[in-house]
This record gives C-alpha cells, structure tokens and sequence, in this order.
C-alpha cells in the first residue's frame, strides 16, 4: 500500500444483526466487541459509534483541549476543521466542558477529534444519524473532501443510504433470522388521546433566558405530530414540560371541555416520553419486568407491543446486556406499554434500519388513526414523511404547524 | 485566541507557586491563635474570591455547611459543655475563645482551598499545572478525568431521574423513594461500567495517555509577579500568625 | 501486552473505571439532595470501587473523590479522607475473607459495622479540627452525651457509632443491590474473587 493511496469513504449498508459494526471495528484494528485484547496504537485508526459521548476522551476539560488531545496542531487540514467548527456553530462549545454537550453537538466533536488525529483508516458507526441534514452534508464535505487524501473512511449509517452519490457502497447480510419490528402490528390501547389546548405555556432555566415564551397550539389525535427545531431549539424542554417532569413559569394545559390540566401534579399521567438515550431510562433486570409483563403474555395490550417490536425472544434478558437496535425497542415498547393519551418518541430510528424504520412509521399511522395522541421528534426528514404526518416547528420559543419545505428551509439557515 | 491566553497568563501564578502558598498559608491558618487576625486574613480572601468570581460558591458553604457547624459549636460547648471544661459560656471564657477559633479556621481555610484551587477545575491549565505538580502517567490521566467526568455524571443523574419520571416509576412518599434506590442507580452502574470498558479501550487505541503528556504549552506557564506576589503575601501571613 | 499495563499498578480497564467512580461518588450527592432522601451516599461509589478492583483502588477512589469532593461542594470533606480509606480497607477484608456481602442479612450486618467503624475513625478529627461538631442532627445527640458528662471525644464516637450505621447500612445495601442486579455480561469483565465469593458472579465451571 503506497502512501499516496487514499480510496474514496465506504458506506456499509446492510439491515440490523448483519455485521456492520464487527467489521468496522475489524477494519480500524479493534476486536469484534469491546472489551477484548488490544496493542495500543495498532492500526493508526479511529472508531466512533452512536453512543458518542463514550468516545469523548475524558481527559479534556474543554471541546477545543479535547482537539489539542487528538492532535489538531499536527493535523496536515486543521484549517479545514477550524473552519467547519465556525459552520457547525461549534465555537461556543468549544470552550465548555464536552460532557455538557448536547448529543448532536457531541457526536460533531467526536468525529473532529477522530479526523484531526489523522488516522490511516477511520471508522463510523451510526454516530452521524443524530445530525441534522444541514450538519451531515458538512460532516461528508470533510470525510469526502480533505480527510480522503490521507484517510479510508468507513461508515455505517441507517439514514445515510438517502443521500446521493459521494460514497462507494458495501452490501452485508446478516446470518439469520433476526428480531425484526413487525409492520402489520395494531394499536392494542384502549385509551385513546385527547384533544389538548396549550395556552401561553412559558418556561425559563434562568430568569430572562426563555426557552419556551408563548405556546399557544392545539393537539388533536389522529394523525400523528412531527416536533421540528435547531439544536437547542427547545424541543426537549417542551416535552419536559408537557411530561410534568419541568413546571412552565406561567401558562396552562385545557382539555376540549376546558378543564384545566396540571402535568406537574401527576408527572407522566397524560404524556408519556421515551428519551433519545434509551440507557437511561432502561431500570429494571428483565426486559419482561421493564415492560410490566405480569406473568405469561397472554392476549394483552403489551402482548402486541412485544411481538410488534420483535422482542419475543429476548424477554428475559437482562435489557442492559442487549445490542444497541434492541435496547432501543425496548425502552420504546415500556414507553408506549404505559397506553397514556399522549406519547412522545425523541428519536425512534436511532439505531433501526431502514424495513424497521417502515415497519414502526406505519405501526405509529395506525395508533394515531386508532386514537392514541403520537409525538415524534426525529432528524429524519425521510422518516418524516413515512408518517403522513402534521408537522410542528418550534422556533424562538414558539410553536406552530409547517409544511415540512419549511423545515428544510429553517435548517439550512 | 492567542491574546486571550496570553491576557490569562498575566493574571495566574505559575503552577509551584500556587502549590507552595497554599501550603504556606494553610500552615498559617492552623497555627494562628489570634481570632482577630484570622478574621481579617479570612476578609481578604473573601474579597480575592470575589474577583475572581467565585465568591458565591463560599457564601453556599457558609449558608449550608459553616452556619450549621457554628450552631452545632454553641450547642454542644455553650450548652452541654462537655466533662473537663469549666461552667460559664461568656465573653472571654475558654470556651467561648475556642469555638470562635475553630470557626474561624474552618472558614478562613475553606476559603483558601477555594481560592487556590477551585479555578483550575474548568481551566485549560489544568494538565500544566497537574504535571508541573509532579503528576505522570496514569496518576494524571487519574486526576485529569475524575475533575472531567463529574460533569457528565451529574448530567447522567438528572438525565436518569427525569427519564425515571417520564416512565412514570417516580414514587411519592420518601421510604418507597429510598426503597427505589437501587433500581434508579442501576442504569448509573451500567453506565459507568460500559463507559468503563469502552473508554479504557479508546485510550489504548487512540494513545490518548501519551497524547496528553504531549498537549503543547508553552513553558513558564503563569506569570512570574504574580506568582511571587501570593507566595510573599503566604509567608507574610505565616510570620504573622507565628508572632500574634 | 502492552508495555502500559506492565509499568502501572492497575489495567487499562481499571484505571478508565477509578475516575468514573470518583466522579460517581461526587454526583450521587445529586440525587439524594433531588429526592429530599435523608441520607448520604457519599461511601457508595468507594465500596462498588473497591468490590470491583480490589484494595488499592477502593482506597484511591475514597481519597480522590473526598478530595475532589472538598473542591467542588464543600472543602470540610478534606478532612475525612482518612475515614474512605478505612472504609475501603473494611469492606475489602470484610468482603474477601468473610464473604460479607454473601447475602442481604450478611450486608446488613457489614453495613452496621462499616457505621461502627466509621463513627470510630472520624471522631479524632472531628474534635480536633471540629471542635466535635458535625453541622448535622448528630450534634444533638453529642451535646446530650456530652452533658451528662462524658469526655467530647467519648461523646463523638457513640454518637457517630448511633448514628453511621443506618446510614453505612443503607449504603452497603445499595452497593450489594447494584451489584445483584447488573447484566452479568458487563460484571464478568471485572472478575476477580471476592466477587465470586459473594456471589456476584458465577464460579468457573
């Protein structure tokens, strides 16, 4: 292998269980999982996965040390990085510690720090999935462009396959029969959502910084609601709220009858909210007892969420100990198992490729058609529009309904 | 960025000098028997923390943990009075010169370990300093990321409680909160054993602890007058309280 | 292997994991001030530390984070690193050679000792940089002993040896709890005796 060579970034695509990340990890010189035997500085590569923030060193007080660490005075297209730092809007969280991060802001640093210790080969499992669109093109600008002539990039990425051109391909199958989510899955709740008015919702962190100033929309069950905005827009505060796990400074939640509701007395009583990191809202040691399975399934609501997500086979697992795509599922299944009028998904896709992807958008058209209030958050505009959805755009601490060019239109801004 | 750094050099102590006035002056604080004096040494770094800008991380410890201790001083030797003491709790008692020293101590000394070293913990000169204190090898890489990683547990830990919320498992009366415990703790341990196994294997694979000797600094970090101004302000309060 | 693990006492794995214990042991402060528990849990993260790597770890991981402790909440705790490492060096002999962790009566009664001992090895400093005072409840119950005559230091130690050890229990409790209820998967990478001998994990074969 000459020094000159420098083959154009590969794309692994491939379903869920078919091999990607082995190979990956294969490629840039670590052991199939981690945890195995590893000579240090082996192959000059640099692997990063979904879970970014287990890829951030630790030992960087601040985003720009942790580029010092990872060698950007040495790095042949510094330039290059610095000035993608300017166009990610980066440059603030430069100079924070990068665990406070936010986890698209996460995932952009580590892949710099991977890029500017200018490895032979560099490896990237799913880690761009949680950028928007705008920010992707940027990232494949650097691997495609100054990183290509001294580094073999591969990726994997569920969402990626819709881009065009730039990325030679790989096609991998997996093994076997695997757990797949099932698309002709019905909603089994009984409950169904309800129509809610929220009037002037207000919420501030510090006093004069407001994240939410004003929401004034209505939800209605039956379609399903695609929440957009820009990192830090405050689609997560929202949800908080709406959870009952944040009080709103002023405003109020009415239901048809204008009755007033109180999230914040009864936390999760008429929202239920799946995170974007299903770790952390993973608690018990059976995947059965997490979806508050009593006994056998039997014909049950959960029943059908089980074998609608494909997790038949794994309900006595401990749900920590299962791959990435099912601890997802599962944190998902127990979100939606709880039957609240209401339920928010940040995220749904991380980790699903693409027939799952299907599968779960049209199990989510049918719970919205049968009643249940859906919310989904999602980077995806391909997702998206799987889910014949209402969008919402949340914007300077407003809330209102768009069609979904506008969205596109907000993020290149 | 360079003139920010250079601006930040002028107004820090080099590394050894921070360590050696510290112990100096903390020296000074334990053998003061003057209550006066180390009320007004205790002022004056009331108001170095205050240009510093971490003024209201002291008046935390004096609402909620020195408040409580001098409450705690005048219950158990203003009332109780423990065996081999003399009755009376007065102005000019024993007792009452005692209590008003170890106070004093405690907030004089809380305040210094503050001022020296509560700025390094979210600075770039963190590792400088660290190595210039001797630190090496796997100690730094220690010291380095125990100071990093308390940011992202404490945001595992709100995320998990809010994520524990939002599953509605969040439970009312404070014994089902303590009997949850565990169960809420779980996804931490994970956490920090997967983070474990899968950053031990970024550091071997990426070289990071070799990286990190190498972070390029300049040499002579800090700035030398200021650097001998605090030493002689530490030996200076050192003299005084040997001779009060 | 390497020639890093060879120069340094502890493995790659131990050493990634230290930090986040200490950092564990700092952050679990957290979540007893958010759910108004009246507890500490200030010892948690030094016993999972010392069960998982051993005595050196567990003493390094007390004195780290009670140091790092006094930096960012409160600079008192600077003086009671001596009583983490005598906690870590308790339950490592305790959990190695007595099997204190076996099962949930045998925590109990490591966890009443852990207080006990505990409430022995701070007391000195208590009263010498104190003045016997803690800033707590506990102050009660010292001022009560100590007006019935008692020395301060006799009156500190049985009010630390009432007090700690309901705390020191639940802790031990909780540890031990943890422990059961992780993915064995993920345990099994940090293998070593004693956590065989309590039952953590399955012996070989």
């Amino acid at each position: 292998m000459s020094e000159s060579y420098a083959p154009a970034p590969i794309l692994l695509e491939g379903p869920n269980f078919s091999g990607r990340t082995a190979h990956l990890r294969g490629f840039v010189g670590l052991p199939p999982v981690s945890g195995g035997e590893l000579t240090q500085g082996l192959s000059g590569g640099a692997f990063v996965a979904q879970d970014s923030q287990n890829f951030i060193s630790g030992l960087a007080t601040t985003g720009h040390l942790e580029l010092l660490l990872h060698g950007l005075e040495q790095c042949p297209f510094r330039e290059d990085i610095e000035r993608l730092t300017v166009q990610l809007r980066l440059r603030e969280c430069l100079d924070r510690n990068p665990f406070t991060l936010s986890g698209g802001e996460q995932a952009m640093l580590t892949v710099l720090s991977a890029a500017a210790m200018t490895p032979r080969r560099l490896a990237l499992d799913g880690v761009l999935e949680q950028l928007s669109d705008a920010s992707r093109e940027v990232m494949l600008d650097l691997i495609g462009g100054p990183l290509a002539t001294v580094c073999a990039t591969r990726l994997a990425d569920n969402r990626l396959t819709h881009f065009p051109g730039l990325l030679e391909r790989f096609s991998l199958r997996p093994p076997g029969a695997v757990p797949a989510l099932r698309p002709d899955t019905p909603w089994p709740g009984r409950t169904t959502g309800k129509v809610l008015t929220l009037a002037g919702i207000r919420f501030a962190y510090r006093r004069g910084q407001a994240v939410l100033d004003g929401i004034d929309f209505r939800l209605q069950p039956g379609r399903v609601y695609v929440l957009h905005g820009a990192n830090g827009a405050g689609k997560s505060t929202l949800s908080k709220v709406l959870c009952g796990i944040l009080r709103p400074r002023s405003g109020e939640l009415l239901t048809a009858t204008g009755q007033r509701v109180q999230p914040w007395r009864e936390p999760a009583g008429l929202f239920a909210y799946h995170f974007q990191n299903p770790d952390l809202q993973l608690f018990h040691t059976r995947v059965r007892d997490e979806l508050g399975l009593v006994g056998e399934p039997s014909d049950g609501g959960t029943f059908h969420l089980v074998h609608g997500f494909g997790l038949e086979s794994v309900l006595d697992e401990h749900p920590l100990d299962l791959p990435y795509v099912l601890r997802k599922r599962v944190a998902m299944a127990a979100t939606l198992a709880m039957f609240r009028p209401w339920t928010i998904l940040d995220e749904p896709t991380l980790g699903q490729d693409d027939a799952n992807c299907l599968a779960l958008a049209a199990f989510l058209r049918r719970a919205a058609k049968a009643g249940a209030g859906i919310i989904v958050i999602s980077h995806s505009r391909w997702f998206s529009a799987q889910l014949d959805a209402e969008h919402i755009l949340l914007r300077g601490g407003r809330l209102e309904a768009v069609v979904p060019t506008e969205i596109s239109a907000e993020k290149r801004v | 960025m360079a003139s920010s750094k250079r601006r930040a050099d002028d107004h820090i102590p080099e590394p050894w000098a921070r360590g050696t006035a510290t112990l100096v002056a903390v020296i000074g604080v334990f053998v003061c028997t003057d209550p006066t004096a180390l009320m007004l040494f205790w002022i004056g770094l009331l108001l170095l923390l205050y240009l510093v800008g971490i003024l209201s991380l002291h008046l935390h410890f004096l609402l909620f943990v020195w408040v409580p201790l001098c409450l705690g001083l005048l219950l158990v030797w203003g009332v109780a009075i423990p065996a081999g003491n003399s009755a009376g709790f007065g102005l000019g008692s024993a007792e009452a010169y005692r209590t008003a020293l170890i106070a004093l101590r405690i907030g004089a000394f809380a305040a210094l370990l503050q001022l020296c070293f509560v700025p390094l913990l979210h600075r770039s000169e963190l590792v400088v300093t660290l190595t210039a204190w001797g630190l090496r090898g796997s100690a730094l890489v220690l010291a380095v990321a125990s100071m990093t990683l308390i940011d992202d547990l404490r945001y595992r830990v709100d995320q998990v409680m809010s994520a524990r919320i939002a599953r509605g498992l969040a439970a009312r009366n404070t014994l089902s909160r303590v009997l949850q415990l565990p169960a809420m703790l779980r996804p931490l341990l994970v956490f920090v054993l997967t983070s474990a196994v899968r950053r031990s294997e970024l550091w071997t694979h990426r070289g990071l602890e070799r990286r990190l000797a190498q972070i390029p600094v300049e040499n002579g970090f800090g700035s030398r007058s200021v650097s001998v101004l605090i030493l002689a302000g530490a030996i200076a309060w050192l003299a005084a309280s040997l001779l009060l | 292997m390497t020639e890093l693990t060879k120069r340094s006492l502890f493995n790659q794995q131990a050493l990634a994991l230290m930090p986040l214990c200490i950092a564990l042991n700092i952050a679990l402060g957290g979540v007893v001030h958010f759910l108004k528990l009246p507890i500490y849990l200030d010892a948690t993260g030094t016993i999972l530390a010392t069960l998982l790597l051993g005595l050196p770890a567990g003493v390094i991981v007390g004195v780290a984070s009670f140091l790092l402790a006094s930096l960012v909440i409160s600079p008192v705790y600077v003086f009671f690193v001596g009583t983490q490492a005598a906690i870590a060096i308790y339950i490592y002999l305790v959990a190695r050679y007595l099997h204190g962790l076996l099962s949930t009566p045998r925590a109990i009664a490591t966890g009443i000792g852990l207080g006990v001992l505990a409430g022995v090895v701070s007391a000195p400093i208590i009263v010498l940089v104190f003045g016997g005072v803690s800033g707590s409840g506990r102050d009660l119950v010292t001022a009560l002993i100590a007006s019935s005559g008692q020395q301060i230091l006799n009156a500190v130690m049985l009010s630390g040896a009432a007090s700690e050890p309901i705390d020191k229990t639940l802790q031990v409790l909780i540890a031990f709890s943890l422990l059961r209820g992780s993915p064995k998967g993920l345990l099994e990478r940090f293998r070593n005796p004693w956590l065989v001998g309590n039952g953590f994990l399955k012996a070989p074969g």
